[in-house]
Parts: C-alpha cells; structure tokens; sequence
C-alpha cells in the first residue's frame, strides 16, 4: 500500500517537473500535477479491477480528459496543458523499450506482444481522451468550449 | 492608404502572427483557426483560414480589400506560456480592450522566442526521469540514475542545432538514454535497468504531439491528426530503435548478462 502511495506521489512531481520542461504557466503546474497524480490513481484502479492494463489506461485517460477540460474553464487556461501533462504518466514509455528489448533479444514472440500492447494503450488513451471532449462542448454550449 | 486599408493590414499580420505563434508551440491547429476567427471577427472582418502543424493560410475578403497571407512553420517546439498568452491576448482583443495597434505591438513581443536555459531543461528532465523511475516501482539507486541518465541526454538534445532534425535527435536520444543507463547498472551491479530506462525515457516521449493528434482530429481537423500521429509514432519508434541499438551494443560487449 505505501509503495503505491510513493508512486502517485512519484507521479504527480514527475508530472510538475514535466509541465516545467513544457513551459507552462506557473499557476497551472500544480492542478496539472494533480490530474496526472488523480489519472495515474485511475488507471491503477481500473487496472486492479478489470485485469487489462488497456482498460485502465482508458479509464485514466477519460479522468483526465474531463479533470482537464473541467480546469481549462476555471482557470480560464487552453484545456490541452491539464490534458497534456496529466497524459503523461500513461503514456507507454515502459511498453515500448520492452518491446525493443524483446525483439533485440530475439524473443519475437513476447516482442509482437508487447507491441500490441503498447499500441492498444496508447489507442485507449486516445479513445479515453476522444470520448471525453464532445460531452463538455454539448453541455456547456459552443462558445465556453473554446477557451 | 487610408485608415480602413492600414486596419485591414494590420490585422492581417495580427492573427498571422497569432497563428504561427500557436503553432509553433505546439497549439492544436483548431484553436490557431478559432483564434484567427474571432480576432477577425471583432474587427468586422470574416476570415478563411487553414491551419496545419506545418504551416498557415489565411484570406480576408473585406471592403478595404482582399489580402491573403501564407505562413510556413518550420520549426515546432512545445512552450504552453505561449499558448496561455496569445489565447489571453485574443481574448482581450475580442472584449475591444486593445487598439489594433497595440494588439500588434504585443503580439509581436509574443513571437520572440524565449531564449532558453538548458541547464534549466536538463534540470526538469532529470527530475522529471527520476520520480518516473519512482512511479515504475524503483527506489533510490533507480532514482538516482534515472537523475543522472536523465540530465545528460536532456543537455546533449538540447545542445543539438534545431537543423540535426527529428530522426537524429530521436535517435541520439534513445541511444543515450539506454547506453548511460545500461552503463549504470553495470557499474553498481543494480539487478535491471528497466526502471531506470523507462522513467528516463519518459521526458522523451511525445505526449503533447500525441495528445493533440487526438484534440485535432476530434475536432474534425484530419489532416492535423494524421500528421501528428504520424509524428507521435515516429519519435516513439527512433526512441526504441536508438535505445535498441544501444542495447545491441551492450550485449555485444557482454556487459549485460543475457
């Protein structure tokens, strides 16, 4: 349990010190690195529950999506540096070196799987993100869409 | 000239500019066309403009006359200040708050490029690439070399002139990020450097090229996402190829144990 905590905390300043690499405004990096923190919570959850790591990155990638856009009309800011940053720690760096890995080691076969599954998580982040954005231009009406 | 043609001009270069700076930080291309929209459109003048990731057309048919401006960008980095500001301005322009020359005035000082620190960057990233390494279950000594690993390659990227071009950097990147850290954990015997790899790669990644890939194509902008997803694989793919590479390389000097 603690080592999960260290790892959302480990996310969430990963996420900050990312927004900084980014340029983003001062006073967005800490909402930014909350949305990251709270879209890598989800994804561990829904991971935990559904068994599929896509499925929790798809679930992670919606939280964000609507944390962001939600921000983005708070802080009168783009919603894409709340998205943007918070995407960050889902997107799948690990998947795709072990991918590398594999197919270097000539284990095709765990190579051509984690290949598939780096893409379909990347393709999960993107629906979840997808999904998300036309609800809040339908709920909120065309002109506060575009902040 | 009289004072229609010079607003005409005027604001011609106001949202030209408007654009390119968007898009050259790494604006989603809809919100460079929205934005070009509404500036015009509070000057009473309707615009048809195209905006791509590389590059930006825009025509305003008005009764001082037609102008029409082509904007090529070259180069896109990824600065979120920027964004925030010109959306900011747009937004004070709209609300009226602004003659139209001063709208120029502050646009061109957003379009200066801000001089960058790269031992600032290498900072973040190594940072950045050591808490990663926490977050994929790593501990101190992951950490640590993540940190290191981390800050170097961000210092060699960005040393690299703007013109070595993406496969290069991508590519170098990877290598690097793999090399040093593989490096690493042979010297202080670590049992795996697969944490150490993945949370330095991380700052590598493009997640903001991705993200909007998505944003423009939802939008209805497919050029832009296809582009930009095409952009995302790409750097993705150099980055595991270079850091497969480097991993050949160990492999073959036997220093890891495979």
């Amino acid at each position: 349990m603690v080592g999960v905590l260290w790892r959302l905390l480990g996310s969430a300043v990963a996420s900050a010190f990312f927004a900084l690499l980014f340029h983003a405004p001062k006073r967005s990096i800490l909402p930014a690195s909350l949305v990251a923190m709270a879209g890598y919570g989800v994804y561990l959850v829904g991971e935990a529950l559904t068994g599929s790591v896509v499925a929790g990155n798809f679930f992670g990638a919606m939280a964000i999506a609507a944390l962001g856009e939600w921000l983005a009309r708070r802080m009168r800011m783009p919603a894409t540096i709340f998205v943007s940053v918070g995407v960050v720690p889902l997107v799948p760096g690990l998947g795709l070196y072990q991918t590398m890995l594999n197919l270097v080691q000539n284990k095709l076969g765990a190579g051509a799987r984690s290949g598939l599954e780096t893409l379909m998580v990347a393709g999960a982040i993107a629906m979840g993100i997808a999904l998300v954005a036309p609800f809040f231009s339908i709920f909120h009406g065309r002109n506060k869409s575009r902040t | 000239m009289s004072e229609e043609e010079k607003q005409l001009d005027t604001v011609v270069e106001l949202v030209r500019l408007a654009a390119q700076i968007l898009l050259k930080n790494g604006a989603e291309t809809y919100r460079a066309e929205d934005t070009v929209i509404r500036i015009c459109r509070s000057y009473g003048y309707e615009p048809s403009v195209i905006a791509l990731p590389t590059g930006v057309m825009i025509t305003i048919q008005a009764q001082a006359g037609t102008r029409t401006v082509i904007s090529r960008i070259e180069v896109r980095t990824v600065d979120l200040s920027r964004i925030a500001e010109v959306n900011e301005l747009s937004r004070r322009i709209t609300r009226q708050e602004l003659t139209y020359e001063a709208a120029l005035c502050q646009m061109r000082q957003l379009s200066v490029d801000n001089p960058q620190n790269i031992w600032k960057l290498a900072a973040y990233g190594a940072a950045s690439a050591g808490f990663f390494a926490i977050m994929f279950k790593g501990g101190w000594m992951e950490f640590s070399a993540a940190f290191v690993v981390g800050f170097a390659v961000q210092l060699v990227v960005n040393l690299l002139p703007e013109r070595a071009g993406l496969p290069a950097v991508n590519l170098l990147g990877g290598m690097l990020t793999a090399g040093l850290s593989l490096m690493f954990a042979w010297a202080f015997q670590m049992p795996s450097a697969d944490t150490v790899i993945a949370g330095a790669l991380m700052p590598m990644l493009p997640g903001l090229v991705m993200t909007n890939a998505i944003r423009d194509a939802m939008h209805g902008d497919l050029v832009s996402g296809v582009a930009r997803a095409v952009d995302a694989i790409l750097r993705a793919v150099l980055l595991a190829a270079g850091a497969g590479v480097a991993l050949t390389l160990m492999m073959m000097l036997e220093a890891v144990k495979w």
